[in-house]
């Protein structure tokens, strides 16, 4: 094997790394956001409102994630929408994921004891401040381990946008394996580096997060 | 008083239209009313889940700094009064009345309709609340959940909101526990915290539900000894469910005994205790007594 | 031009119809395989030698936070490397079923773990034989309460196998894709697709809610 050809599939590699981290970041936080609505939406006193959160979580949830890449890519345009692949990785993935999402968010609020929303009305919170101070700390704490596991999906998902010419690391190591015909190498790399950034980056992230939003209340988790 | 000017700011706001002889009038019913209406008056409740009726036809008057003990075998419907003046449950039949107003309906165009929630939120605030399992935010320190309220329902500054919170828990000598979780605290400090907070809303009304229920033995003094505070120091009328029969008798100005979802005797707490007149009544006394 | 064109619909079916078979396969071969393989994954964890069910669990850990896509890479074209070739088909429904075997691995895990402990010591008081504790007393108890789970992890790899598009299986989305590339038309195809797969999950999603809430009253009754 030539080493310059190994050399620059070594950097075509590590620029594929850097791109996999600024579209799971960036699609992380389009479902963090839209989830968080959504699922709030999904509780709302009106059922028109309720409905309409109930049709885009099963849509982002029931059709296939490429499926949904597809149809931004390729059917959008048919209707004037032109988005650049960029776009499209990350509203594509991070729609696909705030469905998930937006259900994490219903179950944890849903799931916050009855005593505190009854607590919170003998106390007279209006319904926003209700939400906002005492049952969304209470509820994105019991959320939060379910949320890791939904960002290393959603990390894993961003290798699709292989089939959307965004040559992050899945499509960087097929073509840094193609260019020099090893594959196990590449194939090798790229896995541990997905592994890496689930364990080494995501789930301390999150375990992060979820000792600071214990701080304090819970003992079990402080220990 | 000063409360008075208080009542008539209040209710010029709640009338913003009417004009100044009027309201002069009001003020004047006001005082009458202030004197004269009892402070919450339940006027022919009927409570209905499905096909079982939890009560039937309640008529119960409750006069300003009364404070009432309520008593009665499990299911016959105590929680459930409690809860219905807290806006936590819907009436089916009749009108509850706080202080003089409608609560569970409000005048619209000269008609009794069923509260708005604006309504309903407006005379809630004068009623608080403490629950037989605390319900204290598990996010927050003591002091915090005794601010949280005052700060973003009565818009205290967090200032004036920590003063009156570090007032109230070195009333219920929890002065050192300020920055406690609820998890560190014992359950006597708890549900004394619980009082604390719901007193920091200032409301004319307080209902106690079996507060001392999930207590150890050793701890349902201290929580008893904070009522009895609050029952000699503030001017507030108590609504309490009991099982600690001495309490209610030695404490309340009147005991209403519930049986089948209906008050089956009321009384001073004397005579009830001694001298029952009706057959269930005595049987319950007995059974508790033989228990306790 | 129209926006939506029937005659397009009518065109693209037989194309999707092939495609939908090989999706329905693929799914079928994955999860027996998923169902199987991750009930010896589960086992292995339970070894009482530490060291054999750690290294499972990091192995289980591992599939799990690595892409689908690049797992099939892996094993199709890097066999060939060393002179073993793996057919696409072969290679796409092992790696499915070895993906989604990790992530049943650890259902059968929360369903062993959940059965009491006091099962274990029964089975030794009878003294009954390892293997028969196993079979006959443990997994009975521990597997009806997570079908639901392995029924949405059924539905969860259904939608994955679009992937199975790069090592090129023509399966339903790339059949869709295919057509509208020779036709320059998308979007009745890729719709039709769409519809399938949400048509699929939600029909899915109740009977295995269904059937977990049937599973449950039958507990309860036990
Ligand atoms: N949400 C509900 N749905 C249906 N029935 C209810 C509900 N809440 C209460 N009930 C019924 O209403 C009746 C009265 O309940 P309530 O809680 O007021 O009793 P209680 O007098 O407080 O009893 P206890 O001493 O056990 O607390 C009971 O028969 C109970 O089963
Ligand atoms: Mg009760």
């Amino acid at each position: 094997m030539n080493e310059f050809a190994l050399g620059f599939s070594v950097a075509a590699l590590m620029k594929g790394v850097a791109i996999t981290l600024v579209v799971t970041v960036g699609s992380s936080l389009v479902a963090i956001f839209l989830g968080l609505i959504v699922g709030l939406i999904r509780i709302s006193p009106r059922w028109p409102l309720r409905w309409l959160a109930v049709i885009y979580i099963e849509f982002f949830r029931g059709t296939s994630l490429l499926v949904q890449l597809y149809l931004w890519f390729f059917v959008l345009p048919i209707f004037g929408i032109i988005l650049s692949p960029w776009t499209v990785a990350i509203l594509g993935v991070g729609m696909n994921v705030s469905g998930y999402g937006a259900e994490l968010v219903r179950a944890a609020i849903q799931a916050v004891d009855r005593g505190q929303y009854e607590a919170s009305i003998a106390l007279n919170f209006p319904r926003i401040a209700m939400l906002r101070r005492i049952v969304l700390p209470q509820a994105i704490r019991s959320m939060l381990p379910a949320w890791g596991n939904l960002l290393i999906d959603l990390l894993k998902g961003t290798s699709l946008i292989f089939f959307i010419t965004i040559t992050e690391l899945t499509t960087a190591s097929k073509l840094a394996a193609d260019a020099t015909g090893n594959y196990l190498l590449f194939f090798a790399v790229a896995l541990f580096g997905y592994y890496f950034i689930a364990r080494a980056l995501i789930t301390p992230f999150v375990r992060w997060l979820e000792r600071r939003f214990s701080r304090g209340f819970v003992r079990e988790v402080l220990v | 008083m000063n409360d008075q000017t208080v009542r008539l700011e209040r209710i010029t706001k709640n009338y913003g239209t009417v004009d100044m002889p009027d309201n002069l009038n009001l003020d004047v019913a006001a005082k009458e009313k202030a004197t004269s209406e009892p402070m919450v008056r339940f006027e022919n409740v009927a409570k209905r889940y499905g096909t079982l009726t939890v009560l039937d036809k309640l008529n119960l008057d409750i006069a300003r700094n009364e404070k009432v003990s309520i008593i009665g075998p499990s299911g016959s419907g105590k929680t459930t009064v409690l809860r219905m003046l807290m806006t936590l449950e819907r009436i089916n039949e009749g009108v509850i009345w706080v202080d003089g107003e409608p609560l569970t309906h409000m005048q619209k165009n000269g008609q009794m309709v069923t509260a708005s929630d604006r309504h309903l939120r407006r005379v809630r605030g004068k009623i608080g609340m403490v629950f037989q399992h605390f319900n204290l935010f598990p996010h927050m320190t003591a002091l915090q959940n005794c601010m949280e309220a005052p700060v973003s329902v009565l818009g205290l500054s967090k200032q004036e909101a920590e003063a009156r919170a570090a007032e109230l828990l070195d009333m219920v000598g929890l002065g050192d526990k300020k920055s406690h979780f609820p998890i560190q605290l014992s359950g006597g400090q708890k549900q004394r915290v619980a009082i604390a907070r719901a007193l920091a809303m200032r409301p004319k009304v307080m209902l106690f539900d079996e507060v001392t229920s999930a207590l150890d033995p050793e701890l349902v003094g201290e929580v008893l000894n904070v009522i009895r505070k609050l029952g000699a120091e503030h001017n507030l009328t108590m609504l309490m469910v009991t099982h600690q029969m001495g309490f209610a008798k030695e404490f309340s100005d009147r005991v209403c005994f519930f049986y089948g979802g209906k008050i089956a005797e009321q009384g001073p707490p004397d005579q009830l205790f001694s001298d029952p007149q009706n057959e269930r009544t005595r049987q319950f006394l007995s059974a508790v007594l033989e228990a306790g | 031009m129209n926006i939506w064109d029937w005659s397009y619909v009518w065109e693209a079916l037989p194309y999707i119809y092939r495609g939908a078979i090989v999706t329905v396969q693929a799914t079928l071969l994955g999860f027996a395989i998923a169902l199987v393989l991750g009930l010896v994954f589960a086992l292995i964890r339970q070894s009482p030698n530490r060291y054999i069910s750690t290294a499972m669990a990091e192995i289980v850990e591992f599939i799990r936070s690595t892409p689908l896509l690049l797992q099939v890479f892996f094993v199709y074209f890097v066999g060939p490397q060393f002179g073993v070739v793996i057919p696409a088909w072969s290679a796409g429904i092992g790696v499915l079923g070895i993906h989604y075997a990790a992530y049943c691995s650890e259902c059968y895990r929360g369903g062993i773990e959940n059965v009491e402990g006091g099962q274990w010591e029964a089975c030794t008081a009878l003294n009954l034989s390892k293997s028969r504790s196993w079979r006959a007393i443990i997994l009975p108890q521990a597997i009806p309460p997570i079908v639901p789970s392995l029924g949405n992890y059924f539905i969860s790899m259904f939608k994955d196998t679009p992937i199975l598009a790069a090592i090129a299986i023509l399966e339903m989305l790339q059949q869709a894709k295919n057509f509208g590339a020779n036709n320059y038309r998308y979007i009745e195809a890729i719709t039709m697709v769409g519809f399938f797969y949400l048509v699929f999950s939600l029909v899915a999603s109740a009977i295995v809610q269904t059937v977990g809430f049937w599973l449950n009253r039958r507990y309860h009754l036990q």
